[in-house]
Order: C-alpha cells, then structure tokens, then sequence
C-alpha cells in the first residue's frame, strides 16, 4: 500500500510515517499542509491519502477541503481525514462526494494500532471508515433514538457497524455470529430503515449516515443566514 | 415670628369690622341729629327795612351766646314803645329750653341776607324747625326767627369710606402673601398701611379722641406709601422723598392740637391746645403740600424707571406712577383749598384723588407681590422644566427670567467661562445692556448667564433662576461624568471579555498544537513499543505498554473535553447554526432549533461566540435541572437585535443566582451591550436574550 501523508505536527507526520513503515506500508510522501499535495497525489497515485482535518494557513478545515478535491481529482486515491474534534457534520461532509474510499476518523485512532491499520487498509481497497465516535453521536441523539424504536438491540449493534464501514462479514465476525445472521440482520435494518436494499458496502454507510442525520432533520427548521 | 404676623393680621381683621360696624352706626344718626346748621330768618314784611334785622341780628347772637347781653343793653335797643313786651327773658328761656331739650345747639355765622328779609344761618342739633320771635308793646308779633335744620354734608361720603376700607384691605391682603412668602420687611409696612388706611374712616365716630385719630393717624399713609411705591418700582427708597413724606405726615399730625373743631358740625378735636385757626389752615397746607412734593417725586421716579424695567414688570411701575400722579394732584389741591377759607374743606375732587391715590398704593403693592409670586412660579416652572428635561436649559432660563436675550453660558474647568460656540465670556467683553450673573456651586464655577442688564434690579429672582440653572449645570455636569465613566466601564468589560475569548481560543489552539499532538505522538510511540515488544513474545511489556496507550487515549480524551469546552472549533469553522447543531446533538433531551438570521448571516465573532454560550448554558442547564422532554432554542433578528430564546418543558425553579452559570453569562451578555431574562414557572424555563446584530 502507498500513502501520503499530510500533518502540520511534526511529531505526528514522523511517528506516523515510522509507524506505517513498520507495517509494510510504503509513506511516498510527507506534507506539512495542503501546498503541492494534489500534484504529488497526481503524480505519484497513492492508495490513500492520510490527512488532518487542521492546518496552516488557518487552522480551521483545511484537510477536509483538501481530501474533497483530491477525490474530485483523483477518484482512484482513497482519502482518510484525521481529526482531533469529532464533528458528525464533518463526517456528512465528506461523504456527499460518496462513501467509497472515505475515512474520517478520530486522530488518536493510531494509538489503536490495529483497527486503524484495518480502517485504513478497508479506505484503501474503497471502502469506508467511519469513526464509531460518529457513529455512536448520530445514534445517541435523542431524536434518532426514537426513529430506532423499531430495532432490536442486535439490529443497533449491526447497524453502527455498518455505519462505520464494515462489511456483513466483518460485522459478523466482530458480532461472532453467523454470516447469513448478520445479512439477515442488515436486511431488515434495510427495510425496517426504508432504506433500498444495497449491496455496496460504501453507498450502505452513505446511506445510513444521511438517514441518521436526516432523522433529526426532519423534527428541525434549520435556517443558516 | 410668624405667629407674630398672625396676630397682627388678625387684629387688623378686627380692626376692619369694628370700623365697618362704628362707621354704620355713626351714619346712621347723622341722618336725624347733629349736622343741621341752616338758620333762615325771616321778617315781616310791613316792617322794613328798619333796625328790626339788626335787632334780630342781635337776638341772634344772643341766642347763640356768642354776645353776652345785659338788661340795659336790651332797654337801650329796644326801646319802650317799640318793643314792650319782647320778653328777652322769654327768649332765652325759649332758647334754654331748646338747648336743655336738645343739648347743644348754637348759631355760627350769618352766611347771606337779603333786602327785606333777614336770612341768617344757625346751628341746630335738632331737626325740628324752632320758631323764635319778638312781641311789640300791642303784643303783636312783628319778627319771628325760624329755625330750620338742614342736613349738611356728611363727613364722609360712601364711596370715600369704601376707597379707605379699599385701602386697608388691599394692605392687608399684601401684608398676608408676603408672611406667607415669609418677607418680614414688607409685611409690617403693609400691616401698618391697613391700619392707617382703615383708621381714615373714624372720623365717622362722634367721640374726640377716635375723631381725631381718624384725622390724624391716615397721615401715616404719606411715608409708607412713597416707600410702597418706590420699592415696588425697583427704586432705592430716596431719603429726602422719604423725609419730606415724613415731614407731610409730622404736619398733618401736629395740626389738631391748634383747633377746638376742625369743621363745622364736626366733633371737637381731642388734644387741642388752642384755637387758632390760621395756624390749624397753615400747618394743613404745609402737610398737603409737601405730601404732594412727595409723591410727584415718587411719581418722576416710578415714571424714569419704567423704561428701564423688565416687560413683564411696566404695568407694575406704571401703576406707581400713577398712584403718585394722582395722589400729588389732590394733595396739592387740597393745600390750594385749605389756603381759601371759603372752601369747604371736605370731599370735592382733590380730597377724591388723593383717596384714589391711596387706595392705588396697596393694589401696586399687591401687583409687586403678585410680580414676585409669578416670578417664583416661573422658577418653579423653570424647575420643573429642567427636571423633565424637555426644555434647553438656555431656553427654560430665558424664560423664567422673561429675558429672551438671556444665554447661559458654561464653565468645562471650572475656571473660565465659554459659550456655545467656544468664546471665553467675561463682564468686560459683554454688550452694553448686558450683565453677566457667575454661578457656582460650592465654590466651584459651573457657568453663567449673560443677561439684561435690567435684572439686576431683582437679584432675589436673579440669584434664585441662577441656583437653579446652576443645579441644572451641575447635573448635567454629572451625568456626563457618570455616563463617561459608565461607557469606560463598558470597554473594559468588552475588553475583559474579549482578552478572555483570546486567551481561550489561544488556550484550545496550544492544547490542539502542543499537548494533544504530543500525546497522539507518545501514543504511536507506546504503540509501536507495544508492537515491538509483542514480536519479542515480551507479553507483560506489551500488556503495560498497551495500558500506558490507554492512559494516554484517556488523557486526550480529557484535554478534548477541555478544549471543546474553551471554544468549539466547529463555531469559528461552520458557524452559529452548525456550532448549536452540535449542541444539541450532544444534548440528552431532543432540542429543537429554529434560527433565522435574515439577512444577518455574517454574525461578528464576539456576538457569534456570546450568542453560543448562552445557549451553549441554557442546554446544560435543562440537561442537569430540568428533567425535560424537549427544549427550544430558537433565534431571530428583528429592528438591529438578535433575540435568542431557550426554553424547555421542564420543572422550572432556574434562578440567575449569585455564582451560577447564567450570572457568569448576564456579565458576558451586558459587555456586548445585550441583556439577558430568565422567567421560570412549573411549566418550565425560558432563557432569552438579545443582543445587538450588524
């Protein structure tokens, strides 16, 4: 796997780098901001490119504006945004150019080496990455909570899971239950969600996301001067 | 003291209905008894002209008692033959009887005869026609004296009664405002006026001594009127005005002693020390005359200082004039007719101006007290205007003062003076006509007005508009001060706030920069020991370094909370609705937002991040008390604020105490010119506030 990396954090970029080294994960290039990194993204083709959400010059979302146009540019490179907040609105952001190939998650995920070695081998190969984090906020809202009424405890597990990216067989193999349990189980979340029964992983987690933030649209006038 | 001044005008109340009553009694005798004095004689007109009317004359005299008679004085005049049988005796015994019936009765003088008859005038008490007459020797009756009493004029007329009691009252009505306005100077004047006034009309009375005084004690209206009236035209009593009216009233005081009666059929004066009657005419004139120099003199006065006068004051000053006018030409009228022996010497028209004159004197009075009492409803007023703060000081000044000329001018330092345009103001620069009046307060120079200089002349007026407008200075110059220091204090609140929104946003940026990206780094570090360790099969090394990576995590996690807490990146990135979206998100009870910003999308950062915290508080406050099932943020912009509402459906019970979150936000709120109300019932809570937008 190729990668670039993007951090102002020197720390970061360099342990990040090692880090990815040591896995067998070739680092092709490493960034302090955004300047020239579509170009080297053009010119070198990465699997994924790693980014932080905050960077100079404003230090405000420069990485998410940056992982945007680099999927508009180059679709065959995999984005995975690193952020120190986890804001769900940033998460929808990301995912309105599509989920396949998209990760956002929470920065220090890499102190949790494996899953995120795994989240971001699934950005990779084009599937998604959604941070539980989000997932988890979009579930606990009050207003979701009662649109999910009609799901059983089992059904909530397997649906954060498919929000975060897994596929029905990772889903089952985290839930240790039988894959045909966890299609099942993800059919009826479908169709209990009017949700249209899909069988791609990173439109599933689009889906999913939109309908958990949109269950709270629906109870809210929001009007943004 | 001022009980005092009751007393005396309640005397003075008695005194006038006392005299009303002995004025009343008096007149009415007169009309059958007293004043009669026509004598008519009559002759028989087969007997003239012959010694009959000397004869008679004589009778008269005798019958008077102004000629002393004898037997032989009788037998020399009537002589055997002619008036045998002419009982003188029987005359006087006639007269004698009439007089012990009637009391006093005498014949004064002979005013007219004519060729056949004998006409002579008499005095009688009695109104009851007397017949005296002389018998010839043949008893017949050849003369008869027929004695007729006529009403002579009364001492005084109505009209005259009623100027003098005009008088008095008017006195005394000017002595009660004035102990009302609590002016002791003028009060025992005016009271002294109403008494001499009053006393004018004694001589109604048959009785000496309060004849004389009602002749004598109204002269003491000459002094306190050129005094009245020389105050009340703003002028310095003149001394020599004063002590020629002084003189006038000495006159006509000492006048009485020299004469048993001042005219005839009046009382006899009390006191007389002699009867001598051009002495009595001389000192008469010399009181009326000076009187009348007195009070042209008044009259000059009061007519010079009119021009100079206030508007508002001429018709005051023109009255006095007046007054003075008249009263000089009926004294010096007066003084002409008492030098003629002829003259009657009572009523007729000088004796009616100079009662006019009199009676004018306590109405100018009265108008000055009146003046005065305007011109404090006017400081009144003006303070009235100054306190509603409707009117401009210049403006309220110039009109209390009825000066429209009038500027008031201010003092910034309390040294100099400076108009409204930024000239320095000193008496010396000022305009002719123009005065300048300083005001302090303490000692301190506040302004000054710049005046008529006309008004000088009432410095209680000048000084009273002057300490109020003062006061007026001296607010003004207060509420500036306060308002100034009210407005630093206001900067420096916004300033705190906005030095503590710094020092947050740089706390949560060093924490995002520094601590946070240092903890991520040692984390991966641990991680990749971790890793290390477990492919050396160092398990219990991999265990505690694997611990370790979760003491950081947790410890990222708690810096996060903190950060988040400083300053939501996601306000200053996405803006108030996302940034309150989050918010509720966060929440545990369903929120529902409503925010429309028309078109006041582009918040300033300092209202943004205000308007956050407040709802940011409201939210955590339903979330930990309220024990709701819903609550409503919702934000709108209306006429240049933005209203920001919070409620729930809750217990209610907030209170904005000391210490609590929502008094943290009051001060935030208040240091970007907002304000903030909570209202809570057991229905639940409503946070609202506003805020200025664009």
């Amino acid at each position: 796997m190729r990668v670039i990396l993007v951090d102002d954090s020197a720390l970061i970029r360099e342990g990040l780098a090692l880090l990815l080294a040591e896995e067998g994960i070739e680092v092709v290039a490493i960034f302090p901001d955004a300047t020239g990194v579509l170009d080297a993204v053009k010119r070198d083709q990465p699997d994924v490119l790693v980014v932080d959400v905050r960077m100079p010059p404003t230090f405000e979302t420069e990485g998410l504006e940056l992982a945007l146009q680099c999927r508009r540019a180059n679709p065959e490179t995999s984005v995975l945004v690193l952020s120190q907040h986890i804001e769900t609105r940033y998460a929808v952001e990301l995912l309105q150019e599509g989920a396949a190939g998209v990760g956002y998650l929470l920065k220090d995920r890499v102190t949790q080496i494996d899953d995120f070695l795994a989240a971001l081998q699934r950005v990779a190969d084009g599937g998604s990455a959604i941070d539980p984090l989000v997932v988890a906020r979009l579930l606990q809202r009050p207003t979701t909570n009662k649109a999910l009424d009609r799901l059983t405890a089992r059904e909530i597990e397997v649906l954060s899971l498919m929000a975060e990216g897994h596929t029905n067989a990772a889903i089952a193999a985290q839930l240790s239950i039988n894959p045909r349990t966890a299609e099942t189980h993800v059919s009826h979340i479908l169709s209990k969600l009017d949700l249209p029964p899909d069988e791609a992983t990173d439109r599933r987690v689009s889906a999913v996301i939109l309908w958990l933030r949109q269950s709270e649209r629906d109870v809210r006038n929001l009007t943004e001067g | 003291m001022r009980s005092g001044r009751l007393i005396a005008l309640a005397f003075c109340l008695a005194f006038a209905i006392a005299m009303a009553a002995s004025a009343i009694s008096v007149s009415r005798g007169s009309d059958a008894l007293g004043v009669g004095e026509l004598l008519r004689v009559e002759t028989l007109p087969a007997e003239s002209p012959s010694p009959l009317d000397d004869h008679l004359r004589y009778a008269f005299e005798v019958f008077n008692g102004s000629r002393p008679w004898t037997q032989a004085d009788l037998d020399e005049r009537f002589s055997p033959g002619f008036a045998e049988g002419f009982g003188v005796d029987r005359l006087t015994e006639a007269s004698d009887a009439a007089i012990a019936e009637r009391g006093t009765t005498r014949f004064v003088r002979v005013l007219e005869r004519d060729p056949g008859s004998i006409r002579a005038l008499g005095v009688a008490e009695d109104g009851t026609p007397m017949v005296v007459w002389i018998q010839t020797p043949k008893n017949e009756r050849i003369g008869s004296l027929l004695l007729e009493v006529v009403p002579s004029p009364p001492r005084l007329e109505v009209w005259e009664s009623a100027l003098l009691i005009l008088a008095g009252a008017g006195f005394a009505a000017a002595a009660a405002v004035t102990t009302r306005l609590d002016r002791d100077s003028r009060t025992w004047l005016f009271v002294l006026g109403s008494v001499a006034a009053l006393c004018g009309v004694l001589v109604l009375n048959d009785g000496a001594l309060l004849y004389t005084l009602g002749r004598v004690v109204p002269a003491l209206l000459v002094p306190i009127a050129a005094v009245v009236l020389l105050d009340s035209v703003d002028a310095r009593p003149g001394r020599w005005v004063t002590l020629v009216a002084a003189a006038a009233m000495v006159l006509s005081g000492v006048a009485p002693l020299f004469r048993d009666a001042a005219l005839v059929g009046h009382p006899q004066l009390w006191g007389s020390i002699t009867d001598n009657e051009s002495a009595y005419r001389a000192l008469l004139v010399g009181a009326s005359a000076l009187t009348g120099v007195a009070m042209g003199a008044v009259a000059v006065i009061a007519a010079r200082n009119a021009g100079r006068a206030l508007k508002g004051r001429r018709p005051t000053v023109w009255l006095a004039a007046l007054a003075g006018m008249i009263w000089s030409f009926g004294a010096i009228g007066s003084a002409i007719d008492y030098t003629n022996s002829a003259g009657t010497w009572a009523g007729g028209p000088f004796s009616a101006c100079t009662l006019v004159g009199a009676a004018l004197v306590p109405a100018v009075a009265f108008a000055r007290v009146l003046g005065n009492q305007w011109d404090s409803a006017g400081i009144a007023a003006l303070v009235v205007d100054l306190e509603s703060q409707d009117a401009e000081l210049g403006i309220a000044v110039a009109r209390a003062l009825d000066d429209p000329s009038l500027v008031v001018v201010t003092s910034p330092d309390g040294q100099v003076l400076l108009d409204d345009d930024g000239n320095l103001i000193e008496s010396a620069s000022l305009a002719t006509g123009q005065a300048l009046t300083e005001i302090r307060a303490t000692t301190r120079l506040v302004g000054g007005l710049v005046h008529d200089a006309a008004l000088r002349n009432d410095p209680e007026r000048l000084k009273a508009v002057a300490s109020a407008a003062g006061l007026a200075l001296e607010v003004d110059r207060l509420n500036r001060q306060v308002s100034a220091q009210l407005d630093d204090a206001n900067a420096s609140r916004t300033r705190i706030v906005q030095a503590a929104d710094t020092a947050r946003r740089q706390v949560e940026r060093d924490l995002h920069d520094g601590a946070q990206q240092r903890l991520v780094a040692l984390g991966l570090q641990l991680q990749r020991a971790r890793r290390m360790a477990r492919s050396r099969d160092e398990s219990e090394l991999a265990h505690l370094l694997e611990n370790a990576t979760s003491e950081v995590r947790q410890s990222i996690d708690d810096i996060r909370a903190v950060s988040r807490g400083l300053q939501p990146a996601l306000l200053a990135e996405r803006g108030l609705g996302p940034a309150v979206d989050a918010l509720a998100e966060r929440s545990p009870i369903p929120v529902r937002i409503d925010i429309s910003l028309g078109g006041h999308g582009d918040l300033d950062a300092e209202i943004a991040t205000t308007m956050y915290f407040v709802i940011a508080e409201a939210l955590a406050n339903v979330a930990k008390h309220a024990n709701a099932t819903q609550a409503d943020v919702g934000v709108s912009c209306a006429n240049g604020r933005l209203n920001i509402r919070v409620s729930d459906d809750g217990r209610g019970g907030a209170r904005a105490s000391a210490g609590s979150g929502l008094e943290g936000l009051a001060d935030r709120v208040a240091a970007a010119s907002g304000t903030i109300n909570v209202s809570s019932n057991d229905r639940g809570t409503t946070v609202e506030a506003t805020l200025p937008c664009g």
